[in-house]
């Protein structure tokens, strides 16, 4: 055989050649041989002399195709649909390999006659061996690749001719419960759609969209219209909304075995719209119904429909948000009325139960989802912030303030340091649903000073880690006066090891061990000494003295006034038959050491001995006539001789230090007036950097500055505006009345 | 006290009962003292900033230094912040409550 060019009949190579592609393309064997002179037969057509008969090869084989797929299409026509679907996919998969061998039979066609077709700076690169990107021909009636002419056959001869019928057959296949298989053959006949235009770069999915997915997703949102209307009369809400979860579920998996890829979401997203958009208005209506009887279950499914469809969650989260404050509010309700006295721990159950069944429940049932736990804060906002009346304050910042007390005070029975730090923790939870911020600050930091002071607090380390926690969520400001509280404790001791030295270095004896406090005033709330001139004895007061000398040294300009009524000592009793160590109040100590010099007293003549004011007086002489060291013989009160005790080294208790109602309602007075200066300071603020402002702006903004505080009451921000006017901060404006200038 | 005292006296405080034993009755051991501490000024409040001078000046409180802000003496006992004085002096060395020239006495410390 040879390669030469020359001289071909046409008639004669095509009667062999025809006869190879017929088989080709309907997968029959072809003998090597034959073949081999099939390729050589194409070369020869293409190189013969005088005229290449390459032109006339492309369009017979053309037509050869055509007329068979042509054929094919009529005998598919008439099937039946599933038969169709069937013998569609066959024969598609047979015409689309043999596509791919006429290719190679034609390779030589591809790589040299085509050439001439191919824009012309594409030229260079066409590099045998080197398959390159098919480029769009500039003529659409110009030859292609056989392959690509072959399946643009399929496209018109057969898709375009059974388009309807073969549609609806594959969308028939589909939407039945078919097996795995059929979506498989399903997936394989869509993907012919793809095939056949694969080689338009451009637009490689235009086809299939406009042949298959439109037609589909219009042919599903009315199958699943339907649907969805019957399952709302046949089913219950219950079954419904578990039936759409799975349905889409379904959808999804299904759609994924056959779809392409581009449409898969397309075709959730119409499920979706007929099965939940359509019905929102019924999937809503038993929100209300479905949190009030706490149906997880339900909520659950509801949760994870709409949370499919944008925007469509809000109904969900505001019954949530509801549902925790009712709940909320009906146990603190029930709690409140039940007690006399609120306890605090009790109290602060109550509230971390509820918020923490409704974290599990955001978790459980609504997925974490942000928006819910944001619903679960402003849902126990709702009801941490109950009070019972309008006048009445709201309790929860007082009893915050003591339980957090009772965490960080001795005494708390077998708590281990992470324990604690989660009960701080839990505390903060709290702490950030408060509203009344300042009212815990004033009630923490009253309660602070009482630990300090009488060195009640488990701690510096968990003082300190506490304050932290607190500034952390409210800032500097906030805690600056707590932290200058726990710097005091501090210096005192740091001052208190100083004074020692300097004693020592100048040799002086010591008779008592003497240690003190130096605490800033204004940082602490600590009640002022109610006896003022108390008479002390000779030992207290030269400790005393010694030490005011030795801090005037250390500090300038500085003023120390004693607060006796916190101070306690140790008193050694020797007059018994064993020595006792007794640890008491400075007043129990004045009062005893009376007896030194005389046997009996009455109150009249300790308290014109002391200082000490009666209302003062009774209860501490009471104190010591509880702990038998004092015996009264209702006038007079003399030393128990006979007293006795199991230990040596002991305490007894002074007036006892509980907070009365009066102390609580004396911090609520002093947090409205903070309230007021702080108001005043932010409207101040505010009319500096305005100048000008009208009177509802200027609340507004006053708002906006102050309620990270405290939820301010605009009668009380209306009489700070009041009170600026009167101290000429601000005035009105001369013409409209509820405007403000600032004074500068 | 020893111990060798105390086996003397039970058998007299027995017998003294209800009177006076010989030697002190009691002895103080320990005391831990409470103090307040403040500038030793006439009034509370700095007449220049109008915050109390227990307190930062306002300057310093938005500085979040706190722990500078200290108090300062003239010669004529009126007291200040003392970097409110710093400012005051700057336009007028005059002290804001006397008009007395403006002379350091000490710095609270
Ligand atoms: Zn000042
Ligand atoms: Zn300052
Ligand atoms: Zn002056």
């Amino acid at each position: 055989m040879s390669l030469r060019p020359g001289v071909v009949d046409f008639d004669e190579k095509w009667k062999d050649l025809s006869a190879t592609i017929s088989a080709v393309v309907e997968l029959r064997p072809v003998k090597r041989l034959t073949w081999n002179n099939n390729i050589s037969d194409i070369y020869a057509l293409c190189a013969a002399l005088p005229k290449s008969f390459a032109e006339k090869l492309y369009e017979s084989t053309r037509s050869l195709l055509e007329d068979s797929v042509t054929a094919l299409a009529e005998e598919i026509i008439v099937l039946d649909s599933r038969s169709l679907f069937c013998r569609y996919h066959y024969s598609w998969s047979l015409y689309r390999q043999g596509a791919h061998y006429l290719d190679s039979l034609f390779s030589y066609f591809n790589r040299v006659h085509l050439n001439k077709y191919r824009p012309q700076d594409s030229l260079d690169y066409n590099v045998p061996g080197i398959i390159l990107p098919p480029t769009s021909p500039v003529d659409p009636n110009a030859p292609v690749e056989i392959r690509n002419m072959s399946l643009k056959v399929w496209r018109t001869r057969m898709i375009d001719v059974i388009e309807e019928k073969l549609i609806s057959a594959v969308i028939n296949e589909v939407v039945k419960e078919g097996n795995q298989s059929d979506l498989g053959m399903a997936h394989d006949v869509l993907q012919s759609f793809i095939e056949v235009t694969e080689y338009d770069k451009e637009r490689p999915y235009e086809y299939y969209q406009r042949v298959f997915e439109d037609v589909f997703l219009s042919e599903i949102s009315s199958i699943y219209r339907k649907l969805a209307s019957q399952l709302v009369t046949d089913l219950s809400y219950p079954q419904y909304i578990k039936e759409a979860v799975s349905l889409l579920q379904i959808a999804k998996i299904r759609g994924e075995k056959f779809l392409h890829q581009s449409s898969i979401i397309k075709f959730v997203r119409e499920c979706e719209m007929k099965l939940v958009t359509d019905q929102l208005q019924y999937l809503l209506s038993y929100v209300p119904q479905m949190m009030r009887s706490e149906q997880f279950e339900n909520l659950s499914n509801l949760f994870i429909l709409l949370s499919r469809i944008p925007k469509t969650l809000e109904t969900l989260i505001k019954e949530f948000k509801e549902k925790v404050t009712n709940d909320g509010l009906v146990c603190i309700k029930a709690f409140m009325s039940s007690k006399q006295s609120v306890e605090a721990l009790e109290f602060m159950t109550i509230i971390l139960n509820v918020y923490s069944k409704y974290k599990d429940i955001v978790f459980d049932v609504f997925g974490g989802n942000k928006s819910f736990l944001n619903a679960l804060n402003e849902g126990c906002r709702g009801f941490v912030n109950y009070s019972e009346g309008h006048q009445q304050h709201c309790q929860s910042p007082r009893l915050l303030a003591r339980y957090t007390d009772q965490l960080l005070k001795k005494g708390t029975k077998g708590i281990t340091d992470t324990e604690l730090e989660e009960k701080l923790d839990d505390t903060i939870t709290v702490f950030n649903f408060i509203e009344d911020k300042d009212t815990f600050q004033k009630f923490y930091s009253r309660m602070l000073s009482r630990r300090l002071v009488y060195g009640f607090y488990v701690s510096m380390e968990a003082e300190e880690n506490m304050v932290q926690k607190l500034k952390h969520v409210c800032g500097y400001e906030y805690t600056a006066r707590l932290q200058r509280m726990l710097m005091d404790i501090t210096l005192s001791q740091n001052l208190v090891t100083e004074f020692h030295e300097k004693l020592k270095s100048d040799k002086e004896k010591e008779t008592i061990s003497f240690s003190t406090l130096v605490l800033q005033s204004g940082a602490w709330q600590l009640s002022q000494s109610p006896c003022p001139s108390i008479v002390l004895p000779q030992e207290l007061l030269t400790s005393l003295i010694k030490f005011e000398g030795f801090y005037s040294s250390r500090h300038c300009g500085r003023h120390l006034s004693w607060l006796h009524h916190l101070a306690t000592g140790e008193l050694k009793l020797q007059y018994l038959k064993r020595s006792y160590f007794v640890t008491m109040t400075t007043y129990q100590i004045i009062i005893l050491l009376l007896f030194e010099t005389k046997e009996s007293l009455d109150l009249q003549t300790m308290s014109s001995w002391t200082q000490i004011e009666e209302k003062e007086l009774k209860p501490t002489v009471q104190s010591l006539v509880d702990a038998k060291i004092l015996i009264s013989t209702g006038q007079e009160l003399l030393l128990n001789f006979n007293y006795s005790n199991k230990r040596t080294k002991f305490k007894i208790s002074g007036q006892l230090q509980r907070e009365t109602t009066q102390d609580i309602e004396q911090t609520h007075q002093m947090v409205l007036e903070d309230r007021k200066m702080f108001i005043q300071a932010a409207l101040v603020r505010v009319m500096k950097h305005r100048k000008i402002l009208k009177h509802n702006q200027l609340i507004e903004e006053v708002i906006l500055l102050i309620k990270h505080r405290f939820y301010p009451n605009i009668s009380l921000i209306k009489k700070c505006i009041e009170a600026l006017i009167d101290k000429q901060y601000i005035e009105r404006d001369a013409e409209s009345r509820d405007t403000y200038h600032y004074i500068a | 006290m020893a111990d060798g005292q105390s086996l003397e006296e039970p058998p007299k405080v027995k017998k003294a009962k209800g009177k006076t034993p010989t030697g002190p009755l009691f002895t103080l051991k320990k005391w831990n003292a409470v103090a307040m501490w403040s500038w030793d000024v006439e009034c509370d409040t700095c007449a220049i900033c109008r915050v109390q001078v227990m307190d930062a000046c306002l300057r310093c409180q938005s500085d979040k230094k706190q722990e500078e802000c200290i108090v300062v003496w003239g010669e004529c006992n009126h007291s200040f912040h003392n970097c409110c004085m710093q400012l005051w002096i700057k336009q007028n060395n005059r002290c804001p409550l006397c008009q007395q020239e403006w002379t350091v006495q000490r710095f609270g410390s």
